[in-house]
């Protein structure tokens, strides 16, 4: 069946006892094919397919969990329709959790006058859900903006971590979770001394070690939507 | 000046740096953009290639550094390696994107 579908199957995981600890390592050019099903399955339109994948191998070369935020993104949040993941509100109520990459979308807007924010002026906003999907869109306008964002995650109003991205780099100071789950994220332009305190950098990381429980439940997932 | 200033002022102050990118073909420029995307990476050239001049254009803006490169007697072209700088890091996805437009 995902032949059919997508020309050539994702390596599958031939792994009969997946203890906790039990790693696969993949190519990008897998994760590529990995997150491409996996977003089809879950109803993206098809020509964002190319682009959410090279997101998540951009942040995967930077050694961040862009490829576990997807697989938590379309398997976590599946009991959402697509319509529903559009809106700051979610359906029980609660803001934010929306999805991230929807989100980036409707970031194109805002990100010139994000970018003309004075120094130590912070945007805030309730956090999507997996927030560090946002990253590479920030990347793809600082770069030819010459500019540097701060994208700072908090929970319950206290600051947890901070990615600072330009064009090509990035750097992360904080929290792991932050990337996954926070409550509030705010955007603001990284004044130029500060960039002597972090090391930005650009892609890195060639393969990665994924957890053999989480692709398998990837492919369950790819496999029936569940 | 910011950055975006800085690379605005050299297009326009260097009518080389145009020129030199539109004589490079989308595969002599792709190496700039590989060197962008990958963190301590070096770009090959040799003397004939369109990328030779346009990178030392790139080293006199402080953008790169070019330096011989020996790749061995049996090899009969001289051949230059080029690194970006942290300014080259910061300018050229500017400068790119401006060319490309």
């Amino acid at each position: 069946m995902l032949r059919q579908l997508f020309g050539r199957k994702p390596p599958s995981p031939t792994i009969e006892s997946k203890s906790e600890t039990e790693t696969i390592s993949l190519s990008m050019d897998d994760i590529a094919l990995y997150v491409k099903a996996a977003v089809r399955r879950r109803g993206y339109p098809e020509d964002s397919f190319d682009m959410i994948a090279r997101r998540v191998c951009f942040l995967e070369r930077r050694g961040l969990p862009g490829f576990g935020a997807l697989i938590r993104e379309v398997i976590l949040n599946a009991n959402e329709t697509m319509d529903e993941r559009v809106g700051v509100k979610r359906p029980n109520g609660v803001e934010g959790g929306r999805c991230p990459i929807i989100e980036s979308v409707m970031l194109n807007d805002h990100l010139p006058r994000l970018a003309a924010q004075s120094e130590g002026q912070v945007q805030t906003t309730p956090a999507p859900s997996n927030p560090v999907l946002i990253l590479p869109k920030l990347a793809s306008y600082a770069g030819p903006k010459g500019v540097v964002f701060i994208m700072t995650y908090y929970r319950n109003d206290e600051e947890t971590a901070r990615s600072v991205v330009d064009g090509f780099r990035v750097a992360h100071v904080g929290s792991i979770d932050a990337l996954f789950a926070s409550d509030t994220i705010g955007y603001s332009v990284c004044p130029e001394e500060w960039l002597d305190e972090v090391t930005l950098r650009a892609g890195y990381v060639d393969r990665v070690d994924v957890a053999a429980r989480a692709l398998s439940r990837l492919s369950t997932f790819i496999e029936s939507g569940q | 000046m910011s950055v975006y200033a800085e690379s605005l002022a050299a297009i326009a102050e260097d009518p080389e740096i145009a020129a030199l990118y539109g004589a490079a073909s989308v595969g002599d420029r792709s190496i700039a953009f590989n060197l962008l995307e990958s963190e301590n990476s070096a770009g090959m050239t040799t003397e004939n290639s369109p990328n030779y001049p346009l990178w030392l254009c790139f080293e006199r803006h402080g953008w790169m550094v070019v330096s011989k490169y020996d790749a061995g007697e049996h090899v009969p072209l001289r051949m230059y390696e080029g690194r970006l700088t942290e300014r080259g890091r910061r300018c050229l996805p500017v400068i790119f994107d401006q060319l490309a437009g």
